[in-house]
């Protein structure tokens, strides 16, 4: 057989000729017949760093390596030799099985796990530490803030706390942007938009979309969302971060929806408790109806979506709403919402 | 002794893989990677590398990567642990009012540094398993050096508006390329970067005026400029592709990736090194018989971490 020879010392290739005596392979000079090396049968493997040739490796000479060329001889070599002639373009292992299956209970255990580390996590965090990210996100919105008249201002921040049950450094502004939106960032801070403000026709749409607000800030949702994000991305991009060589998936794809489907549940539970809230305090929720009965931007593709539908959340409310028992007296007058609108005249 | 790979006067590359090959292999990785969440990636990397080596061939004889998925898995648990605990200490200091502080003004410091050790080292663990003719390839150690000459070339660009970025990158190319070895072979590198600027600024102005398709062109000048400037024990590598063809490939890529959600990568792949290979040549004679072996070096944490890191090593 001849064959390509590499000795591992220089480099260069030498063409051979092996010829099978009773139990090696002799490595012999193709045209001086001299002997460079003697392989014993059972010393002899097949290279595992070669997935589809042939190339035979002894452990007498770690380092060398014998590419014999296809040949019925070189197949009559491997089968006495007892060597795989095949390739092995599919990898198989039996450890893969039960790695498999603790992959599949570990990503389980991981991702039924997040709302517990998240709430650890934000619990863990104090409300003035948070408070100072917020001050970071004052700082770069600051030249969007419409100044609100001093009365209004505390008068909405009393909003605030009475939904929350609690006294807390609750701070409520109102920024230029043109959707009608509230959000809250880091720590007690409430932002209704303009838009919002100056578009909306009762008091009662005000509150509720406070009391939505506060739902976020007292279930630690932005906290809890850093936090899953973080989980999220370690996980991802050390499980599915190398698809240079694998193809269609995008992690950030990925991590995109399963964010997505917590910040749905979160809208949700913010609006639990905005309902909650709004029914012990005995406050209208027909304006939540009415704001969510105006929106119709989201229908079937909701998995897309950062919050439930609106046809979902107009349900829910509705169905609260007709539940409630007495209301009280409004929260926030008629007259605080005028006094509010006075920022839309500026 | 007769040698089959004789010095020839233009010694061709070639790339001797199967497009169904490819396909295969690309495609068990992904759905074993994907079932063991991850864990199988490092024998995934593996098995591609182990792949492409071995049917890239100069003169005949196909080169071997000789890194093992245990190694690189070893590596990986490393750096994983080495990342949950940097980012468990920053997230915790983070808190802590003045320190929180001068960690938001240090992170973006540190980012550059971590490449470079990223680059220097991945280079250097990738060179030391590449295998040629049963000699290896390495890279000396030099991480500091190359930390030092990658922090002032990244603070001279920043603060040229990015004039200085060609002198960088040639520095880099310079640094990696001498550093690297074959055996007991060295390669050499002549690249200036006065040049590299006159591409990289006709280059430039050319891609913005023809509203990007110049940029194949572009970069195929730039590649072509490294890789002619590249010797071999006084050999020189030389780079034949043209613009068109550079072109031609940077549209299918673009376009097969798009269509195909891509599934056309394994293709794509081979048709690639099928097209480049030939085209690439090292020019001159080279002592094949005077190039020992030598010890192999680097270590698997930082081919991970050049991974993890999605770093373009920028070795044409």
């Amino acid at each position: 057989m001849i064959a390509k020879y590499f000795d591992g010392k220089v480099a260069r290739a030498q063409r051979v000729q092996v010829v099978r005596t009773a139990s090696a392979l002799s490595i012999q000079n193709a045209d001086t017949n001299e002997v460079i090396s003697q392989w014993a049968f059972e010393s002899i493997k097949k290279d595992p760093r070669e997935i589809s040739e042939i190339v035979l490796i002894s452990s007498d000479q770690p380092r060398a390596r014998l590419e014999i060329e296809a040949s019925d001889e070189r197949n009559q070599l491997m089968a006495d030799l007892q060597l795989k002639a095949g390739f092995s373009f599919v990898f198989w292992k039996k450890w893969l099985i039960p790695v498999m299956l603790l992959t599949v209970l570990i990503s389980v255990g991981i991702y039924r796990s997040l709302p517990v580390i998240s709430a650890a996590v934000a619990g863990w965090v104090p409300r003035s530490q948070e408070q100072k990210l917020d001050d970071l996100v004052r700082k770069q919105i600051s030249k969007d803030l419409i100044e609100i008249q001093v009365p209004i201002r505390e008068k909405l921040a009393l909003v605030a706390q009475t939904l929350a049950g609690r006294p807390g450094h609750f701070q409520v502004d109102v920024i230029k942007w043109p959707e009608e939106n509230a959000f809250v960032a880091f720590g007690e801070s409430i932002y209704l938009t303009r838009a919002l403000v100056c578009n909306a026709k009762r008091p009662d749409q005000i509150i509720g979309i406070m009391a939505h607000e506060v739902g976020h800030i007292e279930h630690r949702h932005i906290m809890k969302q850093l936090a899953r994000s973080l989980s999220l991305i370690l996980l991802l991009q050390f499980g599915l971060g190398d698809f240079s060589q694998g193809l269609m998936i995008d992690p950030e794809t990925a991590l995109l929806i399963v964010e997505r489907g917590f910040s749905r549940d979160m809208e949700h539970e913010a609006d639990l408790f905005a309902i909650e809230t709004l029914q012990k305090n005995g406050q209208s929720l027909d304006g939540l109806v009415q704001f969510f009965k105006g929106d119709k931007s989201l229908g079937p593709l909701e998995i897309l979506s950062t919050h439930p539908s609106s046809i979902h959340r107009t349900q829910l409310f509705e169905e609260a709403a007709s539940k409630s028992g007495t209301l009280k007296e409004s929260l926030f007058s008629q007259q605080d919402l005028l006094d509010l609108k006075a920022l839309c005249l500026l | 002794m007769e040698t089959v790979s004789q010095e020839k006067a233009n010694p061709q590359f070639q790339w001797l893989g199967k497009p169904f090959e490819l396909f295969i292999l690309m495609i068990t990785n992904l759905f074993l990677t994907l079932v063991t969440m991850g864990i199988y990636t490092p024998w995934a990397r593996t098995r591609f590398r182990q792949y492409l080596w071995g049917h890239l061939a100069f003169e005949g004889d196909r080169a071997v990567y000789s890194g093992t998925g245990e190694e690189l898995f070893r590596g990986w648990l490393k750096l994983f642990g080495l990342l949950v605990v940097f980012y468990i200490i920053f997230f915790v200091l983070f808190f802590i009012p003045i320190v929180g502080m001068i960690l938001g003004y240090a992170a973006p410091l540190v980012y550059p540094v971590l490449f470079a050790i990223g680059i220097y080292a991945g280079t250097r663990y990738r060179l030391s398993r590449t295998e040629l003719r049963g000699v290896r390839f390495g890279l000396e150690r030099g991480t500091r050096d190359f930390v030092w000459l990658f922090i002032q070339g990244v603070v001279v660009s920043v603060l040229t508006l990015g004039i200085y970025y060609p002198w960088f990158k040639n520095d880099v190319r310079r640094f990696l390329t001498e550093k690297a070895y074959f055996g007991t072979g060295r390669f050499s590198y002549t690249g200036e970067g006065k040049e590299l600027f006159k591409i990289y600024l006709k280059g430039v102005l050319l891609t913005i005026v023809t509203l990007g398709f110049y940029f194949p062109w572009f970069l195929l000048e730039v590649n072509k400029y490294k890789t002619d400037h590249t010797q071999f024990q006084g050999a020189s590598f030389h780079l034949s592709l043209t613009g068109l063809e550079t072109f031609w490939l940077c549209a299918l890529w673009f376009f097969g990736m798009l269509l195909t959600f891509g599934l056309a990568a394994p293709f794509l792949i081979h048709y690639t090194l099928k097209k480049v290979t030939p085209n690439l040549a090292l020019n001159g004679s080279v002592q094949w018989d005077t190039i020992l072996s030598t010890a192999a070096s680097g270590n698997a944490t930082a081919d991970a971490a050049v991974d993890f890191y999605d770093i373009d090593l920028g070795f044409a």
